[in-house]
């Protein structure tokens, strides 16, 4: 059984013989019957065309559930620590405690 | 000389963890960008291709067949293409790129080692709040800040590669499923068209009588002419998309492989020459503190 990506080949290559058949009976045709076999030619390359378009379109599901799976990996990755950032705040508020508690402690009535 | 013992334990244990493979990574990165800008470009014509084939279905009232609304090969799905509700196809390939290059750029910023200084400096900021708490003076406090920064900072760099692991196993299948249930596929699509319609364009010229034959010659040349062009381009896609498959496939390979021990013991021995110059300064500020 051939791959299901060599499908669309084994397709086209017969619908390929086809169109060159009915290319073939246009060329030899007298100029009344030139329309009607260009027209059945045309007709031909059309289903080819649209089976393409619907198999293009067809894989459209397929990829976007393949970018959604590769967001969520893309989102989990963690680029810089989280960690870093909450210690760098805790640093912040250290400090500042430290200050309040200085002017607390400068601030309160020496005992007479 | 106990304590500086412990540390290049430490120092030994985090070289042992992987290190992020930077030559595998750069021909992935760049295999990426140079399939990415085909795809778009190739993409665009696309587009183009199915304007001018939905044109000529709406223009061109279908002939009598033998059985009319029957198609000798069916669609994969049933599709207009018109409905609002659906996704434009094209627009789909376009966030695809989006995505991977997305994930290649994240990529990019762990092997850099981006949040490495930023990590280094917090840690010598809360040293340095810690001194100012305690309010005492610590001989040779500069030097422990290096050894803390060093090592914290070779924490953070293992932290990185073990995410830059769990990353490439958890998105190359997927990027390697994009490659070749999709875009590869996508190529014989878009010559298939495209085929159609210079198939079409070509026969007509036989309808003109009134073109002058050599004229006629001249036009279907280049129709071929720019069919060949087209084959070649899709053929070349075609080759960039399986270099880009091969080469994440050769980033998978590379996180799981073990490290190269020569490598790995010069890696190792750097990190721990420099936490023991920073202990060598701490040891002697301390010395010359005390007496």
């Amino acid at each position: 059984m051939p791959e299901i990506t060599d499908r669309p080949t084994q397709i086209t290559e017969l619908a390929n013989q086809a169109a060159g058949h009915l290319k073939s009976l246009m060329e030899a045709a007298d100029e009344a019957d030139k329309v009607a076999a260009f027209e059945s030619y045309r007709d031909v390359l059309r289903l080819i065309g649209a089976y393409h378009v619907a198999s293009y379109e067809g894989r459209t599901a397929l990829l976007t559930g393949l970018i959604a799976e590769l967001n969520e990996v893309t989102e989990s990755i963690t680029v810089t620590n989280p960690v870093a950032g909450q210690l760098e705040q805790l640093a912040g508020i250290a400090l500042r405690a430290r200050g309040l508690f200085k002017e607390e402690k400068t601030a309160l009535p020496t005992p007479s | 000389m106990r304590r500086f013992t412990f540390l290049s334990l430490i120092v030994f244990t985090l070289g042992a963890c992987a290190q992020i493979p930077q030559g595998e990574l750069k021909a992935y990165v760049d295999s990426v960008t140079t399939a990415r800008n085909q795809g778009e470009t190739l993409t665009a014509d696309w587009q183009s291709a199915i304007q001018e084939f939905r044109r000529r279905q709406a223009t061109t009232s279908p002939s009598p067949t033998p059985s009319a609304g029957a198609t000798p090969f069916p669609p994969l799905v049933s599709n207009d293409g018109n409905s609002p509700t659906e996704p434009n196809a094209s627009e789909v390939r376009l966030l695809a790129w989006s995505a991977i290059g997305a994930y290649t750029d994240v990529l990019g910023q762990l092997a850099a080692g981006k949040g490495v200084d930023e990590v280094k400096g917090t840690a010598g900021r809360l040293f340095d709040v810690g001194v100012k708490l305690s309010g005492a003076t610590i001989p040779g406090g500069g030097a422990i800040a290096s050894v803390i920064q060093s090592l914290v900072g070779e924490l953070e760099k293992a932290r990185q590669a073990a995410e830059f692991k769990e990353a490439i196993k958890a998105a190359a299948p997927t990027i390697q499923n994009v490659i070749s249930k999709v875009f590869i596929p996508d190529t014989v699509s878009h010559y298939g068209l495209r085929t159609s319609l210079a198939a079409e364009d070509h026969a007509a010229m036989i309808l003109k009588p009134d073109v002058p034959s050599g004229s006629r010659a001249l036009r279907q040349k280049r129709i071929e002419d720019e069919m060949a062009a087209l084959r070649a381009s899709l053929n070349g896609y075609r080759q960039l998309l399986l270099q880009v498959n091969k080469s994440i496939g050769a980033l998978k390979l590379a996180v799981d492989r073990p490290p190269d021990f020569v490598l790995e013991a010069n890696r190792i021995l750097d990190i721990a020459a420099e936490v023991k110059t920073h202990w060598m300064a701490y040891e002697n500020a301390r010395k010359e503190a005390s007496n």
